[in-house]
Order: C-alpha cells, then sequence, then structure tokens
C-alpha cells in the first residue's frame, strides 16, 4: 500500500542514465531530509540485457552496503514501505535519460510562433532526435506527407493557433497528418501530441482514435505572445516515459511501483533550477548545467519561470555527435601537451564507441576535460540564443555531471566551467557531487519540502565565488583593486590586471568581505551595483578572471600551452 | 557487460530485419551465401496527388465509379491505366510511376512512387532457420567470429588474405598489390588515406583494420569496399587472439558485416569464417571476474589482452587522479597492471 506522501520518511530515487543507473538514498532526521547515501552500476538496456533491473538490482546491493540498510527482500525485491525495523523506503522517484534516441517531429503553422515554440519543447528533452516540417516551407500536401513519412518519428508533437483562434489552416494540416499516420505499419505509427487551440482538440481525438496514439495537452501558444509549456511537457513527458517503458523489460514495473510518474532527467533538473531561483530573488537568475554521457542540459531560470535546452553533445554517447559536428581540433586548443594534442581526436573517438570508459592516465583526463569545456561552449552558443540572454551573467550557477563534480582537483571543474560557461559578473559556483539534482526535481511532487531540505543540508558543494568583470582594456593594465578582509585584522589587497586569473583562499563554510575598486570603464557585474559585499568561501575559494570575455586563447602554439599551464597552475588544476 | 567474440568455433545464429514490411524470399532450412538477398521491401517512396476529375476535364458531378475501378491498396506499374473517361474520343490518366494507391477520396487519387526495393543481405553464408513472414530471418552457421567495433555500414564475402606480420605495423598503399583482387586484407593500423584507396583501386572485396586514424572516418564511410575496425581509433595494434585467428584462418572464405555497432540492438560489426563442424552458442554477456580474459579498450594499452587476476574491493585511486573500481590484469608483455573494470572488455 502506498504510504501517503506526507507520511514519507525515506526515499530511494533512481536515475537510469546512459551509461549508469544510480540510486541514491534520502532520509528524515530530526523533520529534516538529508541525503544519505549513493551508489550506480552500468546501465543494462544495452544488448543482450534489454533492461534495467540487472543495473537497479546491483546499484541496490551497493547502496544497501553504503548505506547499512537493508533495501530489498530476499526475492530482490524493493521493500516498499518501509518496515517497522527500518528496512525499506517509503517513497520511490525515478528519472530517466536512457535509450535509442527518440525522433520527435515538430509541427506548427508559423515558423516564429508555434512552430518555434513545440521545437522548443521537444528540445527539452534528452536523448531526442528532434525535427521540425514548415508547412510554409512546404506548401504542397504531398510534400508536407514525404516529409512526415520520411522521418520516421516516434512522436509528432504538433501545435498552431492561439486559443479560439482561426481553424482551417490547422485542419488541413491535421488531414495531413492523419494520412500519414494511415501510410506506416501499424507497430510503427508515431504517438500525435496536440498543443494547439484548444477548440479543435475533441474534434481531433476523435478523428485520430483509431489512427493513432493520440493525446492533447494545453496549447503552447495561447496567446501570440504568451508561451505556455506546463501541461504539454506533462504529456510530452509521459509519452516519453511510456515508450521508454515499452522498450526495456522491468521499466513497467517500475512505473507501477514509484511513488509519481517517471520523468525524463531534464525535467527534474529543470524543476530545481527553478526552484533554486526562487531562493535568489535577483533579477540574473539560475543557470543549472548538467553534462552528461548523452546530452547536456542548460536551464536559465529567473524567479521560477525558465528556459530549458538539451544539446546531443556528451562525454560518452553524446561524443560521436559532437565530433560530427565540431572540429576536433577546437578540443586540441585546451590542452598544453603536444602528445595530448596529438592524440585527442582519436581518443575522443574510441571513448565515442566505449562510452562507460573512464580517463585512466592524466592524458587522457586532460583530453576529455578538454573535451568537456568545448561541449559546454557550443552547448551554451546554442542556449544563450534560444534563452535570449546577452551573456552568462549568473547570480548562481550549479553543476551536475561526474566529468564537472568528480574531478580529482577541484580547480580542474572550476577551469572547466571557467572556459566553457565564462561568466560574467559575479557568479556562485555550487557543485552538485552527488548527482541529486534531477532527482530532487523528481521528488518535489512527493513533498516540496524535500529539496529544500536536502539543499538546505549542505548536499550540494560550493566551488567558488567567481568575478569576471566586464573591462576592454589592454592585457597587462591594472583594471581592479581588491581587498578581502577575513576579519581579525587579515587582509589582503591587490591589483587585478586585466588578462589574468586571481585565487583567494577561502575554504567552504567561511565569509570575507570584498572591496572592488574598478578602473574606468571596468564594470565588475553588469546588474549588481555594490562595489563591496561579503563572500562566501567554496573549494577553490575567491576567483577574479579577468581574462576578459569572450575568451581568446593566444594564437601562437608555444604561448597558449604556456599560458593554460600557468592558468591551471592558479586554480591548483 | 556485453562479450567481445573471438572464438575458433561457434555457433552463430543472426537475425535479419527489414526496415519495412515487406517479403522474405528465403524458406526455411534454405542454403544462403552472404551476398545473397533473403528479403525486399519498398521503403517510404515520394507522394503524388492526382486530381482524376481535373485530369481528364470533367465535372466533379460525375460518379466516381464511371471513371476509375481502381482501389485503395493496389499496386500500380508505370502506365497502368488510373481513370479514363469518354466512349468515342478517349482521355485517359496514367500511373507515372510504378506505385501504391495509398488513397481515392473525393476524385483525389494518392499515389506512393515505388523506389526500387531495398534488398536485405544474409550478410553470411549459412542456413535460414526461421522464417518471420514479411519481416525478417535467422540464419545460423557454425565457423569462426570475430567482432569488430565500428564498421562503415557494408557487406561482402571473399577470400581472406591476411597481411598481418609480426614487425609489420602500418597498414600501407603499398600492403595490396594485384594478387589481392576481390579478396578480404586483414591489415593493422591504417593512418593515411592512401591506403585506404588502394583497396578501392586493387577492387579489394573488403578490408579488416586493427584501427585507423579517426581522420579517416569521412572517406572510409564513402568508400564502396566495406571497412571493419577490430579496436578501434587510432594507432591500436591487432589483439594476439584475432591475429592468431586471422592467421590460422587465411586464405579461408570469410563473410564481413561492416554494420555499425548498435548496442540497443546489438547489431555488431563482425568477420564470419564459415567451417564445417559445430558448436555451442557464445555467451552474450557477463561480469568481469577473476580469471576473465578481457581487452584493453582505451589507451594506454589499448587493445591489450590479459586474464584478471584479482578484483580489488572498494575504489582505487588510479593513474588519473580518479577513484574507480579495479581490476588487477596480468598482460602477457607488461607488468601486472590496475585498470578500471569499465575500461576492459570481456574477450571469449
Amino acid at each position: 500500500m502506498a504510504v501517503p506522501f506526507t507520511k514519507v520518511t525515506s526515499l530511494l530515487g533512481v536515475e537510469i542514465g546512459s551509461c549508469n543507473t544510480r540510486a541514491v538514498l534520502f532520509d528524515q532526521a530530526a523533520g529534516q531530509f538529508h541525503y544519505l547515501s549513493a551508489a550506480s552500476a552500468p546501465t543494462s538496456i544495452i544488448h543482450p540485457f534489454h533492461n534495467i533491473n540487472d543495473a537497479l538490482l546491483q546499484a541496490l546491493m551497493s547502496l544497501q552496503t553504503a548505506s547499512s540498510r537493508s533495501l530489498m527482500d530476499d526475492t530482490s525485491h524493493l521493500i516498499l514501505p518501509s518496515l517497522a525495523d527500518g528496512s525499506g523506503v517509503d517513497g520511490l522517484v525515478v528519472t530517466h535519460s536512457a535509450g535509442k534516441p527518440l525522433r520527435i517531429l515538430t509541427i506548427g503553422l508559423l515558423p516564429d510562433f508555434s512552430a518555434k515554440s513545440a521545437r522548443k519543447l521537444a528540445l527539452t528533452l534528452p536523448n531526442c532526435q528532434v525535427f521540425g516540417m514548415d508547412p510554409g516551407q512546404t506548401p504542397r500536401r504531398v510534400n508536407q506527407l514525404d516529409a512526415i513519412i520520411t522521418s520516421e518519428p516516434d512522436i509528432i508533437l504538433f501545435a498552431g493557433g492561439t486559443d479560439h483562434g482561426s481553424v482551417n489552416a490547422i485542419r488541413k494540416l491535421e488531414e495531413v497528418i492523419l494520412q500519414a499516420c494511415k501510410s506506416f505499419p501499424a507497430e510503427r505509427v508515431p504517438v500525435v501530441i496536440f498543443a494547439g487551440n484548444s477548440i479543435l482538440a475533441d474534434e481531433m481525438e476523435e478523428h485520430f482514435e483509431k489512427v493513432a496514439n493520440f493525446f492533447t495537452a494545453s496549447n503552447i501558444r495561447p496567446e501570440v505572445e504568451k508561451e505556455d509549456f506546463t501541461s504539454a511537457e506533462e504529456v510530452l513527458s509521459g509519452v516519453v516515459t511510456s515508450i521508454r517503458a515499452s522498450q526495456y523489460e522491468g521499466f513497467k514495473n517500475l512505473l507501477k511501483i514509484s511513488s509519481t510518474p517517471p520523468i525524463p532527467s531534464s525535467v527534474g533538473f529543470n524543476r530545481v533550477v527553478r526552484y533554486l531561483s526562487l531562493r535568489y530573488p535577483s533579477s540574473k537568475g539560475v543557470l543549472g548545467i548538467d553534462l552528461g554521457a548523452a546530452a547536456t542540459t542548460l536551464v536559465s531560470a529567473w524567479q521560477g519561470s525558465s528556459e530549458v535546452t538539451v544539446t546531443p553533445y556528451g562525454l560518452g554517447q553524446g561524443l560521436k555527435t559532437f565530433l560530427e559536428e565540431n572540429s576536433a581540433e577546437s578540443v586540441s586548443q585546451w590542452l598544453s601537451e603536444q602528445s595530448a594534442m596529438d592524440a585527442a581526436p582519436d581518443y575522443l573517438w574510441q571513448k565515442s564507441l566505449y562510452p562507460q570508459t573512464v580517463p585512466a592516465t592524466a592524458e587522457t583526463l586532460d583530453i576529455e576535460q578538454a573535451a568537456a569545456r568545448e561541449i559546454l561552449r557550443s552547448s551554451m552558443k546554442k542556449h544563450v540564443k534560444q534563452a535570449c540572454v546577452e551573456n552568462a551573467c549568473y547570480e548562481s550557477i550549479l553543476v551536475s555531471g561526474s566529468t564537472l563534480t568528480r574531478t580529482p582537483q577541484p580547480g580542474e571543474a572550476l577551469m572547466m566551467i571557467l572556459d566553457g560557461i565564462q561568466p560574467v559578473g559575479i557568479t556562485s559556483i555550487i557543485l552538485d557531487r552527488n548527482g541529486l539534482a534531477s532527482l530532487l526535481g523528481a521528488a518535489a511532487v512527493i513533498n516540496p519540502l524535500i529539496p529544500v531540505q536536502v539543499i538546505d543540508s549542505s548536499a550540494f558543494t560550493s566551488l567558488a565565488t567567481v568575478i569576471a568583470p566586464c573591462a576592454k582594456a589592454k592585457p597587462g593594465t591594472p583594471i581592479l583593486r581588491v581587498s578581502i578582509d577575513y576579519g581579525q585584522s587579515s587582509v589582503t589587497r591587490l591589483d587585478v590586471k586585466m588578462g589574468s586569473l586571481v585565487a583567494f583562499p577561502l575554504p567552504p563554510g567561511q565569509t570575507a568581505n570584498l572591496m572592488m575598486e574598478p578602473a574606468r570603464g571596468v564594470v565588475i557585474d553588469p546588474v549588481r551595483k555594490a562595489t563591496g559585499f561579503k563572500v562566501f568561501g567554496g573549494l577553490c575559494g575567491v576567483v577574479i578572471d579577468a581574462r576578459g570575455r569572450p575568451l581568446s586563447l593566444p594564437q601562437d602554439g608555444d604561448l597558449r600551452r604556456q599560458t593554460l599551464q600557468h592558468w591551471a597552475s592558479i586554480l591548483g588544476a | 557487460m556485453p562479450i567481445s567474440h573471438f572464438t575458433q568455433q561457434t555457433r552463430i545464429r543472426r537475425t535479419r530485419m527489414l526496415p519495412q514490411e515487406g517479403e522474405i524470399t528465403v524458406r526455411r532450412d534454405q542454403k544462403v551465401g552472404a551476398m545473397d538477398p533473403v528479403g525486399n521491401c519498398y521503403l517510404p517512396g515520394k507522394h503524388e496527388l492526382i486530381d482524376l476529375y481535373q485530369a481528364l476535364g470533367i465535372s466533379q458531378k460525375t460518379p466516381l465509379e464511371t471513371i476509375t475501378d481502381r482501389n485503395a491498396g493496389e499496386t500500380l506499374q508505370k502506365g497502368d491505366i488510373l481513370a479514363k473517361t469518354g466512349k468515342m474520343i478517349k482521355k485517359i490518366v496514367r500511373a507515372p510511376a510504378d506505385c501504391y494507391i495509398e488513397s481515392i477520396e473525393d476524385g483525389k487519387m494518392l499515389l506512393e512512387l515505388l523506389e526500387p526495393p531495398f534488398e536485405l543481405k544474409a550478410g553470411l553464408d549459412g542456413i535460414v532457420r526461421e522464417v518471420n513472414p514479411n519481416w525478417s530471418v535467422v540464419l545460423e552457421t557454425f565457423g569462426c567470429l570475430l567482432q569488430g567495433v565500428w564498421g562503415n555500414g557494408r557487406v561482402s564475402s571473399g577470400l581472406l588474405v591476411n597481411t598481418v606480420r609480426p614487425g609489420v605495423e602500418e597498414f600501407a598503399r603499398g600492403s595490396v598489390d594485384v594478387t589481392m583482387r576481390g579478396a578480404i586484407v586483414a591489415g593493422s593500423y591504417c593512418c593515411t588515406q592512401q591506403a585506404l584507396e588502394a583497396a578501392v583501386d586493387f577492387s579489394l572485396r573488403g578490408l579488416i583494420l586493427s584501427s585507423m586514424s579517426s581522420s579517416l572516418v569521412g572517406y572510409a564511410l564513402k568508400m564502396d569496399v566495406p571497412l571493419i575496425l577490430m579496436e578501434g581509433f587510432g594507432s591500436i595494434p591487432l589483439n594476439p587472439v584475432a591475429l592468431n585467428l586471422l592467421t590460422q584462418f587465411d586464405r579461408h572464405n570469410a563473410c564481413l558485416n561492416a554494420c555499425s555497432w548498435d548496442v540497443y540492438e546489438g547489431s555488431r560489426p563482425e568477420v564470419i569464417i564459415p567451417l564445417p563442424g559445430t558448436g555451442s552458442d557464445p555467451r552474450e554477456g557477463g561480469h568481469v571476474h577473476q580469471g576473465s580474459r578481457v581487452r584493453v579498450k582505451v589507451p594506454p594499452y589499448a587493445g591489450a589482452v590479459g586474464v584478471v587476476t584479482q578484483l580489488r574491493d572498494g575504489d582505487t585511486t588510479i593513474h588519473s587522479g580518479l577513484r574507480v573500481k579495479c581490476a588487477e590484469v596480468k598482460f602477457e608483455r607488461l607488468p601486472l597492471t590496475s585498470y578500471p573494470v569499465t575500461n576492459l572488455d570481456i574477450l571469449e
């Protein structure tokens, strides 16, 4: 029997990732939820297993050992709800990003409105290939039909028309989609989701009833200038989950026993970043980055609303797409050793064949971290364009994904973020070292206090407070006079020069007062105007990145290598 | 984890599936060659919408049955009559190409134009064991199996010629000559496009390389000669188990299925050398344990084959500074090395 949400005192989170399946245990102590332990095992959806059970069982067994808590009964079934002896858990939440990429075809009436919104929504899901059919570019009915059929979609996301707006053009498109669905073999008919003019929803349901698996959602463009993904995101997320459940053995059972319907990882991650943006009421907002094996998720959130971009670039399966769309040289530019530069293209292609491998040597670690910089850069470029932001000026950046959070030295993580994201102004960087973010997003449905309390229980680690001033000065010119007061009469003063990177040690949990005097024309933060404020410590302390934006590397090879080594040495990377 | 097979004698069963519903053209227990088609289907073609009334120049009030007796679902050949009118002066509308009638509504005939059918090849010399009408076949053979990691999407069969020799590392243009025309050539690693061009120039039936520079991916995908990489990208020598098998079966007939590696579906580039005799099914998945024969997947020591002597408890800090689960592996020519378990491939 399911435990009422209010009575849930222990929670198991399961994330089925493209490389690893992770099991995370949350528990309540003294009325507060906190993170207890985590374990993982290679995801077993690949051939010959085609299931999620093998990996889940392994992960749960490791979690039992790590947490010294019994989670499964004698028949290896999860004990749900928990028993009086403390074994088992009261709730289960599941997020997923694994599986063969799903093909989503988006169709809208107008390219700058419904079509754009439909595409934007589809691009928020991990492991999906998104195609568009633009009726404006493809006016002939037969060509529209060809476009739908040849794209072989798993899902058609169809939008168009404002609520109570015109219906004729949508009906014409509907006829084509209906015809296309009839042309597919029975077992390949795509799922159709209509998220357009709500006046047509019932009529369409009737038309599609015997032709395709059909869903309706509220209009994603109810008004010309208004976008609303709330309902469509839920429907799309549910459809993706049910497709995955039909693909892999064990998923349906997980669906049955989970406390809330499983959601794609990016949806959970989005929720947590939105929540964080409410905690930082600044207009700068919060950026969330989840660098995974198959995809990279970027979420910009401002006071509870967000923009999500998921790129098919990652440090596992996502390397293939990345290398097909970007040159390997773009990665090599971040490497300081010639041997690593020579080895990088082959190593990365090899890694794309074996996504679960880890860098065994310092050189291969350097190569993966260089690739991470470029993946972040190209993903951020797409995100900035989509989110219509001028630069990466955020109050806080939440970083997830083991390449970024499990580095041997914290400075390596910070270097990747500074080089890849290039934040502007004053930003605190937070690490999600235990990969909790997307699961907390899923858990919020059970009890909104779970993410709040877990985040408050220092489950996330402060990496650094970064100050990246905007200045157009020659390298070597003093642009900022900084004094940092650690208290007890300990004050450090320094002139920061253009092109430099400066680190002040300030461990996590400690604070200091920072005073800055910018030179003329130098903007410390485009939004926050104060020149003196309290800073919070982190694993890398307080870092002033005066290397300029956009960051450019020296053209000369030797100088570039020296520069990279110098920057790395400053942050202990 | 999946297992890579380098097996001298085993039973090999492979499912070949049509991308669309079509026709399976072989019967159960039929013997097939690697290049033989086992089925065919039409891939989605372009559509044409023909307004029969407009094409015939008649009123839409004319009953449809008086101008056409065609029905949805019919397959037509180019020139077949779609509709006609008149007794004295006939007007006729003909099929513009081989096509399939998808629908006829309000006098509008929607045709799907049929492209030449897609042919599904056997990909191995063997016997048809199962037929799933209109969709797939299961083929079976016995022999030597070598599984690769990357293929350029082509299928072939021919005489295997092994050029991998101790001390000769690189597969270069000079590694092939006119005597190898029509053969499947096995070589070590390839760094130059000229070497691949030689395979095309000398009309090789296929290439089996230990590894290749990633800069050649674009050319390799375009060339018509089937190509399989056994180890991957870079300058990775052929693993000794594969080398022994290729040497042992030099001048035997080999089937090369250079499909891409689909970890979800299980299709994998592979070389099959049909041999008389029988064998049992190879194990498909397993876990690394003490005594497992393993291959290193990524540098350093990529391609090296060894035996696991111990699985370490807990996580171990490796050279990169990461802490991961490790196994101690005894390689033939390397000192006992501790290696991340995820970087090891089980070989059987």
